[in-house]
C-alpha cells in the first residue's frame, strides 16, 4: 500500500491512530530485554566472580561465552527454534546467551584488576574471604562490571527487535511488519522508540556509574554524616538543657 | 609477648625462606627485622598473622599458639600496616579507619567518637580529613592514616611491613618521629620489617639482621653498631651510615652568617657604596625587627641608586629557602640556576643566614672524601619530588 501523502503525514496518521499498539509492544520490548539482562547479570557476575577463583578453567568459559557472541544473532534464534520452539522463551534466552560475553568478561577482569595488595591488606586486617569480595573486590571492580552491562544493555535491547522473526513480540513486530507492507512510517514507528529504549539504557547506567564514583559517594557520605553529627550535637544540647 | 619456636618456611618449590628462627619479643617492644631483600624479613612478618603459614616449628602470642585460633580471628587482634596501597581507595578516610572497628561490631557513636580520637591524636583535622579520599591526600598523610587503621582497636602487636618505604626521605622522617612519640604513650609490640638500616636504628629497640633465611644478628642498635657479629653485619651497618648527610638532608649545617644587612628605608646610593666596598654582589634587606623583607642585588640597587630611591624598591622575594622543610637538594639546584646566596628563613621570617655556592662545595667535598657510593632507588625517586618542591620556591 503506497499512498502519495508524504512521510511524515502518515506517520502522524500512524502513530495518533495505533499509539496504544505502540506503547503495549515497547513495553513488552522492555519487559523482554530486562528479563534477559536480569538472566545475564544472576548468572555472568558469579560466574565471573567463579572464575578470578578459579583460573584454569577461565579462558573456556570465557570462550564458550565468545564463541555464543560471534554466531549471528539471527541464526542463533533459529538454532534455539530446535529447543524452544518459536515465540518469546527462545528470544530471551537467545539474547541471555548473546549478551553473555560482556558481562562475564568483565566481572572477571574487574576483579582480576584488584590490587593484589588491598586484597592482601583486607585480608590482614582479619576480613573474610566473602567480606573481601563484597566490601574490596566488587566496590573496585564495578565501574568495570557497569561498563560490560552497558554494553550488554544496549545489545540485548537491539537484538531484541529479531525476536519478532520467530514469532515473540517487542517492536520488532512493527518493524517486521512494516517491511513486508513497505510502509516506511510503521518501520520508523517500532525502530524509533528500540533507538531511545536502547540511548535511555545506556545514558542511564552511565549515569549510574558517575553516581558511584568515589569521590560522589564521599561527598553524600560527608553531607549525611554532617547531618547525623548536627543531630548529635542537638540532642547533646537538649541533654544539657534537661539536666539544667 | 609474640615468640617463634624454631621457625621455618618452605615453599612448595623448595625454597627455604626462613630457617629455624629462634626470637623472643617482649612486651611493649619494638623488633626490627632487616636484610637484603629476599632474606625471609617480611615472610617471617607474614607469619605471625598467618598470612604465610608455618611450614615447621612454631609461633605463640602470649603464650598461645597461633594456629590454635581461627586465622580470621587472630588477624582481627592484630595491627597491620603495609605500604601506602593498603588503604582502600574506594573508602573515605574515616570509613577506612572503621573498618577494622566495623568488624569487632562496635556501635555508630563509637565508631564516630574513636575515629575523631584516632585522627586528632595524629595531627589531622576531623573535620577536614574524615570524609577525604586517599587519593586526595599526601603519601605521608596516607600512611598515617594507615598506622591508625591498625590501632584502631588497640592491638597488642602491631606489624608493620616497610610501612614507611614509598614516602619520600622528609615524610619518612617525620613519620618516624611521630611512630617514636606514638610508641612512647601506647607502648605496643610493634614488629617491624625495613630495608633501611637508618630507619631500623632510629626506631628498633632490638634489631633481628637476616641473610638468606637465616639470623645473622640479634641486638640493640649500640650492639649492632660497637659489636658486630662477623662481617656482614658490620658491612651492612657501615655502609649506610656513611650515608647520613643525603641529599635531602636539612639545610642547617650549611647556613652562614650574613655578611651585609641593610635597613629597608636607607637610600639606595649608600646600600650601593656597602656593597661595592666590600664586593657583595647581594645584600639581605631586614627591617628592625629582625624580620626579612627580601634581598637585593647589585644592578638593581645601581638603578634605583641613580634616580635616588630607596633601597626597598629594588628588593626581591622570589630567592629564598624555609628552613623547616627544605632539603640541601633544594639549595643545591637553586645556586645551579644562580650563584647568589640564597636567605634562609623561619616560620615567622626571621632572616637565619645565607646559604652560599662555596659552602655547598665544601660539604661536597668532605662528602667525596668519605664515600663514593652510588644512589639507591629510593634516593632517585626524591630527586623529582625534591625538584617539584624547589619549583614552588622559585616562583
Amino acid at each position: 500500500m503506497i499512498s502519495d501523502k508524504g512521510f511524515f503525514v502518515l506517520l502522524w496518521e500512524f502513530t495518533s491512530r495505533h499509539y496504544d499498539r505502540i506503547l503495549s509492544l515497547m513495553f513488552e520490548h522492555m519487559v523482554i530485554s530486562f528479563i534477559a539482562l536480569m538472566m545475564t547479570l544472576v548468572v555472568c557476575i558469579p560466574l565471573g566472580i567463579y572464575l578470578t577463583r578459579n583460573e584454569k578453567i577461565a579462558p573456556y568459559v570465557i570462550g564458550v561465552a565468545n564463541v555464543f557472541q560471534t554466531v549471528p544473532s539471527l541464526a542463533l534464534l533459529g538454532f534455539l527454534i530446535f529447543i524452544f520452539g518459536i515465540g518469546n522463551d527462545n528470544a530471551v534466552f537467545a539474547l541471555f546467551l548473546y549478551a553473555m560475553l560482556p558481562v562475564l568478561q568483565n566481572t572477571y577482569i574487574g576483579i582480576k584488576n584488584v590490587p593484589a595488595s588491598l586484597v592482601q591488606s583486607a585480608r590482614g586486617m582479619g576480613l573474610k574471604d566473602m567480606q573481601i569480595l563484597t566490601r574490596v573486590e566488587l566496590p573496585l571492580a564495578l565501574p568495570v562490571i557497569i561498563g560490560g552491562i552497558r554494553v550488554a544493555t544496549v545489545w540485548i535491547i537491539g537484538t531484541a527487535a529479531l525476536a519478532a522473526a520467530i514469532g515473540g513480540g517487542g517492536l520488532g513486530r512493527l518493524i517486521f511488519s512494516g517491511l513486508t507492507q513497505i510502509r516506511n512510517e510503521v518501520i520508523f514507528a517500532g525502530a524509533f522508540p528500540a533507538t531511545l529504549l536502547a540511548l535511555a539504557g545506556d545514558q542511564g547506567l552511565k549515569a549510574l556509574r558517575h553516581h558511584l564514583r568515589p569521590e560522589k559517594r564521599a561527598l553524600r557520605i560527608a553531607r549525611r554524616e554532617r547531618r547525623y553529627e548536627h543531630k548529635l550535637t542537638q540532642r547533646h544540647a537538649l541533654t544539657v538543657e534537661n539536666a539544667e | 609477648m609474640v615468640t617463634f619456636e624454631e621457625v621455618s618456611k618452605i615453599y612448595s618449590d623448595g625454597t627455604k625462606a626462613v630457617d629455624s628462627l629462634d626470637l623472643h619479643v617482649q612486651k611493649g617492644e619494638c623488633v626490627v627485622f632487616i636484610g637484603p631483600s629476599g632474606c625471609g624479613k617480611t615472610t617471617s612478618l607474614k607469619m605471625i598473622n598467618r598470612l604465610e603459614e608455618v611450614s615447621s616449628g612454631r609461633i605463640l602470642i602470649n603464650g598461645k599458639d597461633i594456629r590454635e585460633s581461627n586465622a580470621v580471628k587472630l588477624r582481627r587482634n592484630i595491627g597491620y600496616v603495609i605500604q601506602e596501597t593498603g588503604l582502600m581507595p574506594h573508602l573515605t578516610v574515616s570509613e577506612n579507619i572503621a573498618m577494622v572497628l566495623h568488624l569487632h561490631k562496635w556501635d555508630k557513636p563509637r565508631i564516630y567518637r574513636r575515629v575523631n580520637e584516632l585522627l586528632e591524636m595524629a595531627g589531622l583535622d576531623p573535620d577536614t580529613f574524615k570524609y577525604r579520599l586517599p587519593a586526595d591526600m599526601s603519601g605521608g598523610q596516607r600512611q598515617r592514616i594507615g598506622v591508625l587503621r591498625a590501632l584502631a582497636v588497640e592491638p597488642d602487636v602491631v606489624l608493620m611491613d616497610e610501612p614507611f618505604g614509598a614516602l619520600d626521605p622528609i615524610s619518612r622522617e617525620h613519620l618516624q618521629g611521630e611512630l617514636l612519640d606514638l610508641q612512647e604513650k601506647l607502648h605496643k609490640t610493634i614488629i617491624f620489617v625495613t630495608h633501611d638500616i637508618d630507619e631500623a636504628l632510629k626506631l628498633g629497640d632490638r634489631i633481628v639482621l637476616m641473610r638468606g633465611g637465616r639470623v645473622e644478628q640479634v641486638g640493640t642498635p649500640e650492639e649492632l653498631k660497637n659489636s658486630p657479629k662477623n662481617g656482614f653485619v658490620r658491612d651492612f651497618i657501615g655502609e649506610d651510615q656513611l650515608s647520613k648527610i643525603s641529599p635531602d638532608a636539612s639545610i642547617s649545617p650549611l647556613i652562614e652568617a650574613t655578611p651585609l644587612t641593610v635597613q629597608p628605608r636607607m637610600p639606595a646610593a649608600e646600600v650601593l657604596e656597602l656593597m661595592e666596598e666590600a664586593g657583595y654582589e647581594a645584600a639581605q634587606v631586614v627591617n628592625r625587627r629582625g624580620v626579612w623583607s627580601g634581598m637585593v642585588i647589585l644592578n638593581e640597587v645601581k638603578k634605583i641608586a641613580r634616580r635616588n630611591g630607596q633601597v626597598d624598591e629594588a628588593v626581591r622575594t622570589d630567592r629564598k629557602l624555609k628552613i623547616e622543610d627544605a632539603t640541601i637538594r633544594d639549595a643545591a639546584q637553586m645556586l645551579a640556576d644562580r650563584e647568589l646566596p640564597i636567605p634562609i628563613i623561619d616560620e615567622s621570617s626571621t632572616l637565619l643566614g645565607l646559604i652560599t655556592a662555596a659552602g655547598v662545595a665544601r660539604l661536597t667535598i668532605h662528602r667525596l672524601t668519605r664515600s663514593v657510593r652510588p644512589n639507591t632507588v629510593p634516593e632517585q625517586k626524591t630527586e623529582q619530588k625534591s625538584g617539584k618542591e624547589w619549583n614552588r620556591y622559585d616562583k
